[in-house]
């Protein structure tokens, strides 16, 4: 059986990768997928535990599922957002919209 | 059997009900606001001729004890002789500050009496809840209907007064909500239970730690200290009071201040008997300080609800006087211990400061009343544009008579209510200290002077004739009389600073004539008329006919009768208790008592603790 | 003479009260006397009621008929409940009088508890002895008496109801402030006739000129603020004895009114007997308790107020500021005899402030013109000598002086006023002719402006022979000056006497000389006020007047002139009249009084028994007999001190005639030369209004504003300091929120990985 650390350190990586791009990137849609990216990260360690430690209770299992289920949610929202920022701004650079600042 | 639930959220209901009516029956609006009160007001006679005077303890008592169990807070209403006097003062003063409230508030009728009514429902909840997550709720719910009065329907300067009387208070309250949680996990240290009821707290008091007692008392003192408003905690007031309607300033000064004293009776002393007795010499000290300080600052003020906030200041003091005088009397008081003779039992300094807190709610109440009337004849507060308009006095008698009851009852005459808890005050302090008493005993002099001198500058007028500011309305344009109110009267808007005010009145005085020229003839042809006036009817040895009462009286009617209905019942009140404080004083000797029990049984606990400790 | 009158009382008193000592006569009286304060208290409450309701601030003329009667109607209470409250009194007198020296004291105890509050109980209740009833007796009867000379003097006023509303409260609170027994309940009568005071005094709140004395309106705040001074202390000595009372009155059951009168002396006399109360606490609480009598009382340094007070309407000077209630101070330390007579220094104090006070009074009085003021310094002076009558022990001598004061002290004011209110008619009229005389209307209205304006009715300089137009007038008020000049055989004469004997019987002879001194003063400047109004040259009003209308230029249009000196067409007469029944009734009668009162108290040493007024007040200060027993001159010393008081009053009076009737133009302008600066002291009343101005009022102004601003800028200040403070701090923090997403993201970053490192520092790696 693949020892549990090869799953966390692949999921660092993934994880690491998706901040990368969140961090560098100004496309805001590639922001948001490098998000998801971060999100199955996680979700990617999840499951590692759940399948390493929590047999019992499928805690971790579960707790995917539920993360997939927001994740889903929040990219159908991201997404809207994303439409009508791009409608309204007639861009989807992040460095050009502060409107929180305003 | 749910008598203060019902007298709490009655207002409430009428409150929803006002908001279903139509939009444009103001009259109907106000009709149910004030069968609201009335209700409730009658509710409260009800509630306080029912009160045991001779039983300790709570009564009317509502007790759901499972009403939020994981922080073991329960829905825990009662009422005991202190408290069921500020039910009573609530009922009252709302009834009149719906009365007074209904020719001047013109605008957005129905947000200002749904404001009013929730703020009925917070103070009636403060002063009847027994559990601290009741009693921060209905504390903290005061706050916002308070701000939004003083914010929507206030002066000149209503959003800073607003503002500052908001933030001010919530830091107060802050750090009271931080000091029930800390209380909250002491008892459970001290009996691994949850509660936040506040008798059952109480009983426990005695146990907490002197360090534990010492802040948490501080923290208390502060939020109450502030709602007081305790010297030098008082910045807020003057100005909430000079930007709040008339209705909203006799609610604050009414009700409102006396949540704080209320708060340092219910929780600082019996909670804290330790730190009560520790800190007794420095609120005494603050007090005495608020005393003189309000009342000199009081003199100088151009404003007259400006005036009379600081009055309030100096008067409050009185009550944070009488009630640490009070437990300074209680200083190492044990059961068959005997103490300084003076001391054994000072509970006429409390009497004396919940008194206080009774009758000021009258007489300060009046007199915002009263400048209300005024300030809705000529808009304007600033003392000297008023000496300088008209001779109320001659105007209006029957105003000018119930004010100069205020204004004797504000400086303590005797006979009127504001005497007995002041003397009763302050004979405490005497047993502490004389020297106390010396200090606050100047307050006497300086309440002489800052009311009559408003007396006679805001109704006796200036000693000079009027005839430039009547003179030419009616001398030869013969539209005097056909002169609206407003015209001659209009709001000024900008700041109530003097220049403005005496621009304001140049302006609607001497400018508004349509030719100048026919307006010097006629000032120059007045002085022959009415000299011949003040012969024929008035030759006697005053010489005090005044030219201006016959043509300018319809300006300035007297009292109309919601004004009646308000200022005479509150004097009359007044009286009453002035003469009989016996009524009031009556439901003060168990509470008293009680929190002398406390005081003893904790010094007894320190005897026997003592004791032990020797063995 | 004196017979006479005892017998004729004694047969009064066995007419009344067939039985005087039967319990049923005691439970009468007890019943009765709470009808003494009331009927004026309703009568005050029901014009109060008719004013507001009905006649509001209209002038006379406007008012329809029904509402004139209402007007005469509120008058009509006044007087009858005045009347009826003197005739109780009266019954009250009677009864005392025919008890037992050990009877002479009747409680009312415990109508109700005032105040119940712990071991602070206050309980009303009535104490009436000799000295109560004496008191209540000259109050009703001067008020009486006021009330009626009223109906003339404020016939044209339009506040007529308003003063009948005042006057019968004043009379409440006066005779509630005799009838209490309690110190408490006195403070409460005490400030009630304060403020029934200030109302008086203010009562021409409108007046705009008063020919450069204080207005009313100022004049009243000035009243009640001194007073309050007085107050401070006397608030004080009653807190001080509720102290010593709880301290020494331990083991008393609950509910025992520790101000109760009796209770305080008592337990006062034990504990000073025993050494138990501190002697030092005993004089404190005296000279506190004597601080109220020194406001109430005018005595220096409190006495600026009273002559001020005199800006209100004559009656009430008469009534308030001159016979009653500026001798509730002296009432008050009569009152409290038993505690002030167990401290020496208390009475020194009491003394030197008395005989400081009279001697500054009868200074002033010399040089006065305004016949008010006149009346003012001498009410202050005498005033004084009631106190160093009390100071050096003559008890008895100072409330003998004390009612046959109220008596023509009250006539000399009632006097003042029907000579004012003569004055003011009389100028009226002349006005009202001259309207006719001169045709230039604007002409007519400069010079009626002028003389208002400058012809004061108050003004000696424009008085002279009024004796022939005011006969009635003019006499009584020869009598009531008669009186207080002490000249021989008037009631003022025997009373004088009888309290500089005191001071000479009791050794203290600084304070004799002192005082036969201010009497010398005293008379010359009684009869300097009668010799310049009654006496003396020509009727000087129409030249007064005239030379107001020379001032405004119209000195050919009109020319005043006495009565029957008219011969050219532009002139116009001035015709003064004597006052109406109503006023001249009261002023007779207290003419007769102001003589007859002196033969009730006629000096023991010489008459015996005949003292009437001492065998019957000396109940009350038995125990200051107790401490000092009472001393009198020997009989033959005592006809040396009359003949030599006599003969000074006869003194004074004699330079007065030289000065003010002879030689009037010359004379007084001599004097004044002569005196210097002297003069200008005591022209300028010794210069107090000036310093309490600078040193009181204006530098408190000053440290109020500063206050102010210390409020404004140091505490609100902090206040907002707070507030600019935090939105600063934002304003920069806020620098932070750059609105772009990645730098959100950068941070929660950076946060992630400082919290990760922190839990590794923290917990090892």
């Amino acid at each position: 059986m693949i020892p549990v650390s090869w799953y966390l350190i692949f999921s660092a990586v993934l994880f690491a990768i998706g901040l990368t791009g969140v961090l560098t990137r100004r496309n805001v849609l590639i922001i948001f997928m490098c998000v998801e990216l971060m999100m199955n990260a996680v979700n990617l360690t999840l499951v590692a535990f759940a399948r390493s430690f929590g047999t019992v209770h499928f805690a971790g299992d579960a707790f995917v599922i539920f993360v997939v289920t927001v994740a889903a949610a929040e990219a159908a929202v991201g997404l809207a957002i994303i439409v009508s920022l791009a409608r309204q701004q007639e861009s989807i650079d992040a460095d050009q919209i502060d409107l929180l600042k305003e | 059997m749910f008598l203060l639930s019902t007298m709490t959220y009655l207002p409430l209901l009428g409150a929803l009900l006002i908001m279903l009516l139509p939009k444009k029956s103001d009259n109907l609006i106000r009709w149910v606001a004030l069968l609201t009160t009335l209700v409730v007001f009658g509710l409260s006679i009800y509630t306080i001729l029912g009160f045991n005077q001779d039983s300790k303890g709570y009564q009317y008592e509502e007790y759901y004890k499972d009403w939020i169990p994981s922080i073991g807070s329960g829905y825990h209403m009662g009422v005991d002789g202190v408290s069921v006097l500020m039910v009573l003062l609530n009922g009252f003063l709302f009834v009149l500050a719906i009365i007074a409230s209904w020719k001047p508030i013109q605008t957005r009728v129905r947000e200002y009496y749904v404001s009013m009514l929730l703020l009925y429902v917070g103070l009636m909840g403060v002063f009847c809840a027994l559990d601290f997550f009741l009693f921060y709720i209905f504390w903290e719910l005061v706050l916002i209907p308070m701000a939004l009065l003083i914010g929507i329907w206030g002066g000149p300067r209503r959003v800073y007064a607003a503002v500052k009387f908001f933030l001010y208070t919530l830091v107060g309250s802050l750090l009271m909500l931080l000091a029930i949680i800390a209380l909250y996990f002491q008892y459970y240290d001290l009996t691994k239970t949850n509660t936040l009821d506040i008798p059952t707290i109480t009983k426990i008091a005695p146990q907490f730690s002197e360090t534990f007692q010492f802040w948490a008392f501080l923290a208390f003192a502060l939020a109450f200290a502030i709602k007081v408003p305790l010297w030098p905690f008082h910045t807020w007031l003057p100005d909430a009071h000079t930007e709040a309607p008339t209705a909203g300033s006799v609610i604050l000064a009414g009700n409102m201040l006396k949540m704080g004293c209320y708060g340092f009776i219910r929780f600082n002393l019996p909670l804290f008997p330790d730190a009560s007795k520790t800190l007794a010499p420095l609120m005494i000290g603050l007090a005495v300080i608020a005393i003189i300080y309000g009342a000199l600052v009081a003199i100088v003020q151009p404003d007259m609800k400006r005036l009379v906030a600081y009055t309030s200041v100096s008067h409050m003091g009185f009550v944070i006087l009488g009630l640490f005088s009070f437990a300074y009397g209680l200083r190492g008081k044990a059961s068959g211990q005997t103490t300084d003779v003076l001391l054994r039992d000072n509970s006429a300094a409390f009497d004396g400061a919940v008194f206080t807190m009774f009758s000021h709610g009258l007489l300060t109440g009046g007199l915002f009343l009263c400048v209300g009337v005024i300030y809705d004849r000529l808009h304007t507060r600033d003392i000297k544009t008023i000496q300088d308009t008209t001779r109320v006095a001659n105007r209006m008698p029957a105003y000018a008579a119930i004010y100069m009851l205020y204004t004797m009852g504000s400086l303590g005459l005797p006979m009127i209510s504001g005497f007995v808890g002041e003397f009763l005050a302050m004979q405490g302090a005497f047993r502490v200290n004389g020297w106390i008493a010396f200090g606050t005993s100047f307050a006497i002099i300086l309440a002489a002077i800052y009311m009559l001198w408003l007396y006679q500058r805001v109704i006796w007028g200036k000693p000079a004739d009027y005839e430039l500011a009547t003179g030419h309305d009616d001398h030869g344009h013969g539209h005097g009389h056909a002169t609206p109110a407003a015209q001659v009267t209009p709001a000024p808007t900008q700041a109530s600073s003097k220049k403005a005010d005496l621009k304001w009145l140049y302006q609607s005085i001497v400018l508004e004539p349509e030719d100048n020229d026919s307006s010097a003839a006629a000032s120059h042809g007045t002085p022959a008329e009415s000299h011949t006036d003040s012969h024929d009817n008035d030759h006697g040895h005053g010489h005090g006919g005044d030219k201006d009462l016959k043509e300018n009286g319809a300006k300035f009617p007297d009292l109309n009768l919601g004004e009646w209905l308000t200022l005479y019942p509150m004097g009359i009140a007044a009286v009453v208790l002035g003469v009989f404080p016996g009524l009031v004083l009556n439901f003060l000797h168990k509470p008293a008592e009680q929190i002398t029990a406390i005081f003893v049984n904790h010094a007894d606990l320190a005897a026997t603790l003592l004791q032990q400790v020797g063995k | 003479m004196f017979e006479a009158i005892n017998s004729i009382i004694w047969s009064l008193q066995s007419v009344a009260f067939a039985e005087p000592k039967t319990d049923t006569g005691l439970e009468t009286i007890k019943s009765i006397i709470w009808l003494i304060p009331t009927l004026p208290l309703a009568a005050a409450f029901l014009n109060g009621f008719i004013a507001l309701t009905f006649l509001r601030s209209k002038p006379k003329s406007e008012l329809t008929a029904t509402q004139r009667g209402l007007r005469y109607l509120t008058s009509t209470i006044g007087i009858l409940a005045i009347a009826a409250a003197l005739l109780v009194s009266l019954i009250v007198l009677f009864f005392l009088i025919g008890q037992d020296k050990e009877h002479k004291l009747i409680q009312v105890e415990n109508i109700y508890t005032w105040i119940p509050s712990g071991d602070f109980n206050i309980k009303v209740g009535f104490n009436v002895d000799p000295l109560t009833s004496m008191m209540t007796v000259v109050v009703t009867t001067i008020s009486l008496l006021v009330h009626i000379f009223s109906t003339g003097y404020m016939r044209e006023e339009s506040g007529y109801h308003r003063f009948y509303t005042y006057l019968p409260f004043f009379t409440f609170s006066m005779l509630g402030l005799i009838l209490v027994n309690n110190f408490l309940l006195l403070y409460v009568f005490w400030e009630a006739v304060g403020l029934s005071s200030y109302l008086l005094i203010g009562y021409w709140f409108s007046k705009k000129y008063d020919w450069g004395r204080l207005l009313p309106s100022d004049a009243s705040k000035k009243a009640f603020i001194v007073n309050r001074v007085g107050d401070f202390g006397f608030g004080l000595g009653i807190m001080w004895i509720f102290v010593v009372m709880l301290n020494h009155a331990e083991g008393a059951a609950k509910g025992f009114d520790r101000l109760n009168y009796q209770n305080v002396f008592q337990v006062f006399e034990e504990g000073s007997k025993t050494g138990a109360i501190d002697h030092n606490t005993i004089t404190i609480i005296a000279i506190l308790l004597f601080m109220g009598a020194m406001g109430k009382s005018a005595q220096m340094p409190l006495q600026v107020w009273l002559p001020d007070a005199m800006a209100g309407p004559t009656p009430v000077s008469a009534l308030i500021h001159a016979a009653t209630m500026v001798t509730a101070g002296v009432y008050m330390v009569g009152r409290v005899n038993p505690i002030f007579s167990l401290s020496p220094e208390a009475m020194t104090f009491v003394a030197v402030i008395g005989i400081l006070t009279a001697f500054f009074g009868s200074t002033v009085g010399t040089t006065q013109k305004d016949i008010k003021a006149v009346m003012a310094y001498s009410t202050v002076s005498q005033l004084g000598y009631m106190f160093f009558a009390l100071g050096v022990l003559g008890w008895v001598a100072a409330f003998f002086h004390l009612m046959t004061h109220a008596f023509f002290k009250g006539l000399l004011f009632l006097g003042c006023g029907s000579i004012i209110h003569s004055n003011e008619e009389t100028i009226h009229e002349a006005l009202h002719k001259m309207h006719l005389v001169v045709k230039d209307h604007n002409l007519a209205e400069e010079i009626e402006h002028a003389i208002h304006h400058d012809v004061d009715p108050q003004d000696m300089d424009n008085m002279g022979q009024l004796i022939k137009k005011m006969p009635l007038t003019g006499w009584s008020m020869v009598v009531g000056a008669a009186a207080l000049a002490g000249v021989p055989f008037t009631a003022g004469f025997w009373s004088k006497d009888e309290i500089l004997g005191q001071a000479f019987a009791h050794g203290q002879y600084p304070i004799y000389i002192v005082g036969l001194f201010a009497a010398l003063l005293t008379a010359f400047y009684s009869f300097r006020m009668i010799f310049s109004v009654f006496f003396s040259g020509d009727y000087r009003l129409p030249k007064a007047m005239n030379r107001a209308v020379a001032r405004a230029g119209g000195v050919n249009a009109v020319e005043f002139v006495a009565q029957g000196r008219k011969t050219k067409p532009n002139q116009v007469e001035v015709i003064a009249k004597e006052s109406t029944k109503n006023m001249t009734f009261p002023l007779v009668f207290l003419g007769f009084m102001s003589i007859a009162a002196g033969y009730v108290g006629l000096p023991r040493s010489i008459f015996g028994g005949l003292s009437v007024f001492d065998s019957f007040l000396e109940a009350t200060f038995e125990p200051a007999f107790a401490q000092v027993a009472p001393k009198e001159t020997s009989a033959w010393l005592t006809v040396i001190l009359l003949i030599l008081s006599g003969a000074i009053a006869l003194t004074g009076v004699a330079i007065a005639y030289y000065m003010y009737h002879q030689n009037r133009d010359v004379a007084p302008y001599r004097a004044r030369r002569i005196a210097g600066p002297l003069y200008t002291i005591s022209k300028n009343k010794w210069y107090f209004d000036e310093a309490y101005d600078l040193l009181l009022v204006k530098s408190g102004l000053l440290f109020e504003r500063s206050l102010w601003l210390f409020d404004r800028y140091v505490i609100d200040g902090a206040v907002n300091g707070t507030g600019w403070v935090t939105r600063q701090s934002a304003n920069y923090l806020r620098k932070v929120q750059t609105g772009f997403v990645g730098n959100y993201a950068l941070y929660i970053t950076i946060g992630l990985v400082g919290v990760i490192g922190l839990f590794y520092l923290i917990n090892g790696i």
